[in-house]
């Protein structure tokens, strides 16, 4: 594989944002409730993604080290409006009031500035998209799959058609607290895929040492015991 | 050429920030610009048609904006069709619902009673109150499956249609339909409809 695919590949399964680097669960767990909005919020997320780290990565050589922060969100935020009122004007109406106060929160969406911040503003401009129009895929098939199951579970329905299998299911799917439920069994599929694909090549599945926590720089706990 | 990475000096921060913030107003600008119109457009066409899912043919509305006392707005609109009077509705609303208010627009016929109801913003339960007020159409996979058409015009919903040919008087817990596990938002619709009707009254008593 080369490494272009894989930068756009890596967000899709091996660092997927909501079920591998857990970034962005409260839009995850806010708008999953059925399969139109999820889509609908990360096809935003995904623009949002793709616009501020191209434009990052352009501006990577002039903005100082110590404003970089600000400057980022001046950018992200800048598309969030733009994308906001874009969707105001021409999205279906049901969905942009489903998606309400989340569509400018995309500002303080991790996921976004976490791109920003350990991709886009070290790399070039195709990788960076690269990287952004994978990551945002890969939010917006965590959210879908989750509000594909959700909404079926919940309505009994998905994307609106009526499934027939039952007429009304289990009302709590469709609300928070179902949300994180069907987050948690999702996560612990996608577990299982992994563990059972590293069984077969005769390993043990470990998680990506980037994001176990020995490895964290803000935390030395555990540092010493085990290695 | 130095890095401009590594500038620390506090006019070139200001400099950079301001830079980056004013080419961040003018995309929002632009855009502003460019949306300002369909936006418009679409808040009166969405008016336009809840009117036109209640009432009957008509090519002209008057609107009137009454104020009631406890704060809430609401709008009187009188429909015409070639000069004559052809129907009337009231968008008017509540706080009384589970999630708060519920707006709705009431329509009526010549003898003020309730002609139709669509209920334009809630934020009752999903799946509870909901059945009180939303009227959502239902495809069914096997009927896309075979090919069927779907049904055209107003969705039903049972608590909602059971208003229709009663006047304002006439409503009451007994003779609409309230849905079982969902009184709060039954009982908040009841209102609401009943407040429908006395702005009708009071409005045509003067």
């Amino acid at each position: 594989m080369t490494s272009f695919a894989k930068e756009f590949t890596k967000g899709i399964w091996k660092e997927n944002p909501v079920l591998v680097l857990a970034l962005g669960m409260c839009p995850t767990l806010a708008t999953s409730s059925n399969a139109s909005n999820a889509l609908a919020m990360g096809l935003a997320t995904t623009f949002v993604l793709v616009c501020s780290n191209l434009v990052i990565s352009l501006i990577r050589g002039i903005v100082p080290d110590k404003i970089r922060i600000p400057c980022y969100i001046v950018v992200i935020s800048t598309f969030v409006t733009v994308t906001d009122l874009f969707m105001k004007a021409y999205a279906p109406p049901a969905i942009y009031k489903a998606l309400g106060i989340f569509l400018p929160l995309i500002t303080v969406n991790c996921i976004v500035l976490g791109r920003a911040e350990a991709f886009a503003s070290k790399n070039g401009l195709f990788l960076s998209l690269l990287d952004g129009a994978g990551m945002g895929f890969g939010f917006t098939l965590a959210l879908t799959v989750v509000g594909v199951i959700r909404e079926f579970l919940s309505a009994g329905t998905i994307f609106n058609l009526h499934m027939q299998c039952w007429e009304s299911g289990f009302a709590v799917l469709g609300q928070a607290p179902g949300g994180f439920i069907v987050l948690g069994f999702v996560l612990a599929g996608m577990n299982c895929l992994n563990i059972r694909k590293a069984r077969k090549n005769g390993a043990r599945y470990e998680p990506p040492p980037e994001f176990d926590c020995h490895n964290c720089a803000l935390c030395d706990f555990g540092r010493t015991d085990e290695k | 050429m130095t890095d401009l990475r590594k500038k620390s000096g506090i006019l070139y921060l200001s400099f950079a920030l301001f830079l980056i913030c004013a080419a961040a107003a003018a995309v929002m600008a632009f855009t502003a610009l460019l949306t300002e119109k369909p936006i418009r457009q679409r808040q009166k066409s969405l008016v336009e048609e809840n009117l036109k899912l209640v009432l009957p043919d008509f090519d002209a509305v008057k609107e009137r904006k009454i104020s009631g006392s406890d704060g809430t707005d609401s709008v009187l609109f009188l429909a015409e069709k070639d000069g004559k009077p052809a129907g009337k509705a009231v968008q008017t609303s509540t706080m009384n619902g589970y999630g708060g208010k519920i707006e709705a627009l009431v329509s009526f016929d010549p003898a003020n009673r309730v002609r139709r109801i669509v209920v334009i913003s809630h934020n009752e339960t999903p799946g509870i109150g909901t059945r009180v007020v939303e009227r959502k159409a239902v495809r069914r996979l096997w009927d896309v499956l075979k090919g069927q058409k779907t049904e055209e015009g107003l969705p039903a919903n049972e608590a909602l249609d059971s208003y229709e040919g009663r006047t304002g008087d006439e409503l009451s817990p007994g003779t609409v339909h309230f849905v079982s596990g969902a009184t709060i938002s039954s009982n908040a619709m009841l209102d609401l409809v009943r407040r429908a009707a006395d702005i009708l009254k009071e409005e045509e008593s003067h």
